[in-house]
């Protein structure tokens, strides 16, 4: 594919009707009321030549390069800033609009290197299409004057560079920065000619503000703001567009290359989840996929203790059947099973789920999701009727209340995060449910309403005292509830939730939120014309989640938040395809689509395409499969891209059951901590090769397209085709579009989803079918999928693990920016500049108790499990709450989280952990443990 | 007009800024009037006064730096214990401002913007102060100085060391 | 063999967040929950332990009836 470069129409659409015409250069032109003339030229097919307007930001109308005469109008006026009129008629091009501009340029290049030949951006800069565009020829006034010329170039970015000498004062990195990321790091220092762009007071990018989403390097329209690898590489020759593999934001990105080698991801205006947005992963952190630890050849071993040996293809894949085959002949069919992978696209999962259920023959398939969402899946499926967030994300631009529950948009879907910072600049408010004070209870031109800051386990006790002040003080919406909920456990269920124990002051000893701010909260909840939900992982990874998100489905639904854009329940996906890894069957009780295995008809439906009488019974889950393994009755698993000796709570009791099995098979790109108790390693594919689709958080189904070939000779779905085939089922497919092809057949809501289909749309939102051919972006509109809302009484039943003497503080964990989960990629590029270790966060209070100091080694200590983390003091997290991240194993997190789970669907209960955190007297122990 | 009050100590205070930002709290917009009173406190507005400055009315560090800077009477570090500011407009500059401005600099050892090693002086550059009719002018401190040569420059050099030897050093 | 300990966990917690329906219905809506979610295997270990100590006697009635659903349920199927 050449090298697409994305038209720049100059200033942001303007939505409406194309009611205002006019004329520009002779040509009639319809636009929408509100649209500037610089915008309406651009539709026209006119560029008026531009360099501080861009089409993502406001107009700004401070380059002087955009002028036009128009007829009637004294003067030039910029284009860019004037809104275009009925029967205006308007010159972009006339003899002295070209002095004008001429004039400017000239202005413009006295102060600017004339270096274009050795310079990065050379061919790829506006300033040089400007210097051309308006026939610059001579430069009268030389550079001889003062100069910013030789100002020290800003390298400390580990992924771009700013050269001021470049910079034209353009302002756009700076309006990047504030209106498309929210974080408002740079500024224009000083004033008239000393003016220049400054990451604040640091004085570099790297110790400032900025979070290096490369919004401000994609605005730059020269090489002051450049990305390294086109310093070190060269301008790209050809991209590809495709679907980021990080968070389940799902951005879209062009990947730009030179050869088979990636120059770098410029996020795409089009892709409908990002609109042109990144942040530093997707942007930046994308150099694991060519990592030099990447495994690309099979490997096998007899015995975990042996040496891996490099084999064929042939050998590893006919290795690993015939031992799948060997151990369900002695231990039953039963005793083999697989895992899915949520970074995996959705024919890949769909592939895996398949092989269990027809060549192993059972139901022993589970996916990564379990240990993330899980809970999501059933608390909506039983309220609403189906698993997944009831809107897409740009909905929440219509929301006047926003409430974040356990989420921490900000770092861990941060390109949505600035969608929301969007809105609550333009006067959203905003309360957060979260033990810790996040960045978005206070952050630039951001304030969270009420910051309810309860204590780690008591989600439900507070989700019911808001439902109580909502049911109490008569603000629900009884005209919704009547038309849209079954009545009878409404009423079950408004009976339950107005008792007294349900009261914000009954449960403010267990919450540790004051009853007022919570009916505060509630109210402003309800009483909003819009109000959205959006929650992440410290709703579900509870052992109360699945009654969390049915908590919260419930008040949603009591105040008629539901069907509409701008309101909703919407988790926040943690990864890239978590739920397309759901929806593509990979758990252990349902097929593709959310349909139970005991579903008859929809067994029915694959026994007949696959030729294989299925299992009606469900099979077993991740954590059942690893005590069933310690038990002796599970014997080998095939676990697809999934680290699950880090990922999983209470690692030591995985690192048993792994170690217990017979047979392990690891598909991954590196050697990662599970491929430590692993007999067949076989190398998988990045994103960056894959061909296949994401589905993100939205429900859109986005296509991930093979950017270069695959390092390792297949693609992951052929490997599993041959797996299965290998063990007597043979599958095949002649591409990965055939595969999706399989799942509309059999899915009901992907009906109307094709390869072909996406490439034409961009994107599908499912459900897409012959109901909705072209998807759905809001769900439950008029009817709920269930047909009718159902409220599901939500009592509060308090965890097991419980602050102790011995244990008094309760841990939580979390994300960071720069990181992502487990770190088998981030860690493996410039990110570890932002954060090379997991550090335990402390309150000053309780370090105090310990004589910790900040910056101190310490070790925590569970019931399970202990490790050793550098602490940080901070009054981010309340007294009596420490939290970590779990992106790096040497701190192992997830030695000191237990086992408890969610009580309908095994989710981990990670975000709650009695711990306690002692001063490690010496520190070099800590240093020295083993990696 | 002048942030610069001599003589006010310029160790920064945390309880002096905050004590600021407090009597500004019930104010909308209150970015300027708070920069100018921790200038009139504290002589400068360093980098920990803008990071409190940001974080108490909810801007970034970078937007708080970037107002600083926009203004050439807020300043990032503390100024000698006097300013002398020289104007350079086209009505000074007829009448001899560039060679005050030469002298000025010979004299004192220091670029505009610059302070004297003892810290006495800080020499500044300034575009019309408003006193064209006797031009060159010259500001020390609050007070406005006009038909300013060499010799006279010098004598209020002296009269500003003098000034500040006479009280302690902060 | 007593229960696996993360089975008797699992089932008691189950129960526990059925409680507030009443111990008969709790006991039926576990019995459904067992059916629905738990592999084959998993059942039958706990159907095969119902008299160990450590169960919810909610969980030992939902067992009676898990019991009664998978006979039933083995009839119908086929």
């Amino acid at each position: 594919m050449p090298l697409v470069k994305e038209r720049d129409l100059g200033t942001r659409a303007v939505s409406g009707s194309p009611s205002v015409e006019l004329e520009i250069d002779g040509m009639a032109v319809a636009v929408p009321e509100g649209t500037s003339v610089m915008r309406a030229a651009a539709l026209a097919g006119i560029g008026v030549p531009k360099l501080c307007a861009t089409d993502s930001l406001a107009a700004f109308g401070s380059c002087r390069l955009c002028l036009v005469e128009i007829e009637g109008v004294r003067g030039t006026p910029a284009s860019c800033t004037t809104p275009v009129a009925p029967g205006m008629k308007v010159s972009t091009q006339t003899p002295r609009l070209e002095r004008l501009r001429r004039n400017v340029m000239e202005l413009y290049i006295s102060d600017h290197p004339l270096d274009c030949l050795t310079c990065a951006a050379n061919g790829d800069c506006e300033l040089q299409d400007m210097a051309g565009a308006v026939g610059l020829r001579e430069v009268r006034y030389g550079q001889a004057g003062q100069s910013h010329l030789g100002e020290v170039k800003d390298t400390t970015n580990p992924y771009f560079a700013f050269d001021p000498a470049k910079c034209i004062v353009c302002s756009r990195c700076v309006r990047a920065c504030e209106e498309t990321q929210g974080t408002f790091a740079l500024t224009i220092t000083g004033r008239g000619f000393g003016s220049r762009v400054a990451p604040g007071p640091a004085g570099n990018f790297f110790d400032s503000e900025c979070v290096s989403c490369g919004a401000c390097v994609q605005a730059c329209p020269t090489d002051a703001l450049e990305e390294k690898s086109v310093i070190d590489m060269g301008v790209p020759d050809r991209s590809v567009l495709t679907t980021c593999a990080y968070c389940g934001v799902g951005c879209s990105f062009r990947a730009e290359l030179r050869g088979d080698e990636v120059v770098r991801m410029v996020p795409s205006k089009s892709g409908q989840a990002n609109e042109g947005h990144s942040c530093v992963k997707g942007r930046f952190a994308w150099g694991y996929a060519t990592h030099r630890e990447r495994v690309v050849k099979p490997m096998i071993r007899e015995a975990i203790t042996d040496p891996w040996r490099e084999v064929s293809w042939e050998e590893a894949i006919g290795y690993a059947g015939s031992r799948l085959r060997e151990i369900q002949a002695t231990y039953g069919v039963a005793s083999i099973g697989g895992i899915t992978s949520s970074r995996c696209t959705n024919e890949e999962v769909f592939v895996v789920q398949k092989m269990v259920r027809a060549a192993f023959g059972n139901n022993n398939v589970d996916t990564c999701a379990r240990v993330c969402h899980s809970p999501t899946g059933f608390g909506l499926s039983q309220t609403f009727g189906t698993s997944a967030g009831t809107q897409d994300f740009a909905s929440v631009a219509e929301a006047d209340v926003i409430m974040v529950v356990g989420a921490n948009p900000s770092e861990a879907h941060p390109v949505f995060a600035s969608r929301m910072k969007r809105r609550l600049r333009e006067g959203a408010r905003l309360v957060v449910v979260d033990p810790r004070r996040i960045d978005l209870v206070r952050a630039p031109h951001i304030e969270a309403s009420h910051h309810l800051q309860l204590q780690p386990g008591s989600n439900v006790a507070l989700i019911n005292a808001m439902a109580h002040v909502v049911v109490t003080e008569g603000l629900v919406d009884r005209d919704f509830v009547s038309e849209r909920c079954e009545m009878d456990d409404f009423a079950v269920w408004e009976k339950f939730i107005s008792t007294d124990i349900n009261s914000p002051e009954a449960t403010e000893p267990i919450t540790g939120v004051p009853a007022g701010e919570v009916r505060a909260a509630a109210r402003l909840y309800a009483g909003a014309p819009n109000a959205a939900i959006y929650y992440g992982l410290g709703v579900t990874e509870h052992s109360q989640g699945s009654t969390m998100v049915m908590g919260l489905a419930n008040l949603a639904m009591a105040t008629g938040n539901i069907g509409r854009v701008g309101v909703g329940v919407n988790p926040l996906r943690g990864q890239n395809n978590v739920q397309g890894s759901c929806d593509m069957g990979s758990f252990p009780h349902e097929f593709s689509g959310y349909r139970h295995v005991s579903d008859d008809t929809v067994r029915h439906v694959f026994e007949e395409l696959w030729g294989r009488t299925l299992d009606p019974e469900p099979g077993l889950r991740i954590p059942n499969m690893f005590d069933a393994a310690i038990e002796g009755t599970f014997r080998a698993l095939f676990v697809q891209g999934e680290d699950i000796a880090q990922s999983d709570p209470n690692v030591n009791h995985v690192k048993a059951a792994l170690e217990s099995l017979e047979l392990c098979i690891v598909q991954d790109l590196f050697l990662n901590e599970t491929a430590s108790f692993a007999h067949v390693f076989l190398p998988g594919t990045s994103f960056l090769e894959k061909d296949g689709t994401f589905t993100n958080a939205e429900r859109r189904i986005n296509r991930v397209r093979p950017v270069m070939a695959p390092r390792n000779g297949k693609q992951e779905w052929q490997v599993v085709c041959e797996l299965s085939s290998a063990m007597g089922y043979p599958m095949q497919y002649d591409n990965a579009s055939r595969i999706m092809d399989e799942i509309a057949a059999t899915t009901p809501t992907f009906a109307g989803v094709s390869f072909r289909k996406l490439d034409e749309l961009g994107s599908l939102q499912w459900p897409c079918n012959e109901a909705a051919p072209l998807g759905t972006p809001t769900m439950h509109v008029g009817t709920f999928v269930r047909g009718k809302g159902r409220f599901l009484e939500t009592p509060f039943v308090p965890t097991e693990e419980r602050a102790s003497r011995r244990y008094p503080l309760i841990l939580t964990t979390g994300r960071i920016l720069t990181q992502y989960n487990v770190g088998a990629q981030t860690r493996r590029t410039g990110n570890v500049a932002w954060h090379p270790e997991d550090v335990l966060e402390i309150h000053p209070h309780d370090a105090e108790d310990r004589g910790i100091s900040d910056g101190d080694w310490v070790t925590v200590t569970s019931r399970v499990g202990q490790t050793e983390l550098r602490c940080r003091l901070s009054p981010r997290v309340p007294v009596g709450v420490v939290y970590t991240t779990f992106h790096h194993p040497v701190s192992g997190a997830n030695v000191v989280t237990t086992e408890h789970s969610d009580w309908a669907t095994n989710c981990p209960e990670y975000k709650v952990t009695a711990v306690e955190v002692r001063a490690l007297r010496a520190p070099a122990s800590a240093l020295h443990r083993g990696a | 007009m002048s942030e610069v009050a001599p003589g006010t100590s310029s160790e920064f205070s945390e309880e002096r800024v905050r004590a600021v930002l407090d009597a500004h709290r019930s104010e909308r917009g209150g970015l300027l009037p708070v920069l100018h009173d921790i200038q009139g406190e504290l002589g400068c507005i360093d980098e920990r006064a803008v990071a409190m400055v940001a974080c108490d009315l909810n801007l970034s560090q970078a937007e708080v730096f970037g107002v600083v800077s926009f203004y050439p009477d807020f300043r990032a570090s503390p100024s000698g214990a006097s300013v002398i500011r020289i104007c350079r407009a086209e009505a000074c500059q007829s009448m001899g401002a560039e060679a005050l401005a030469r002298h000025a600099t010979e004299s004192l050892g220091v670029g505009l913007g610059d302070t004297t090693a003892d810290g006495s002086i800080t020499l500044e550059q300034v575009f019309c102060l408003g006193n064209c009719a006797l031009s060159p002018a010259v500001m020390v401190n609050e007070k406005l100085v006009g038909r300013v040569d060499s010799e006279r420059f010098d004598a209020l050099v002296a009269r500003a060391r003098a000034r500040a030897s006479g009280e302690p050093q902060p | 063999m007593p229960l696996r300990n993360d089975l008797v966990q699992m089932a008691n917690q189950i129960a526990a967040n059925f409680l507030h329906h009443g111990p008969e219905v709790a006991a039926s809506e576990v019995a459904a929950h067992l059916k629905r979610f738990w592999a084959p295997p998993m059942r039958a270990e706990l159907l095969a332990n119902l008299d160990d100590g450590r169960l919810d006697p909610i969980v030992v009635r939902a067992g009676e009836l898990l019991r009664e659903l998978e006979s039933a349920g083995s009839n119908s199927a086929s």
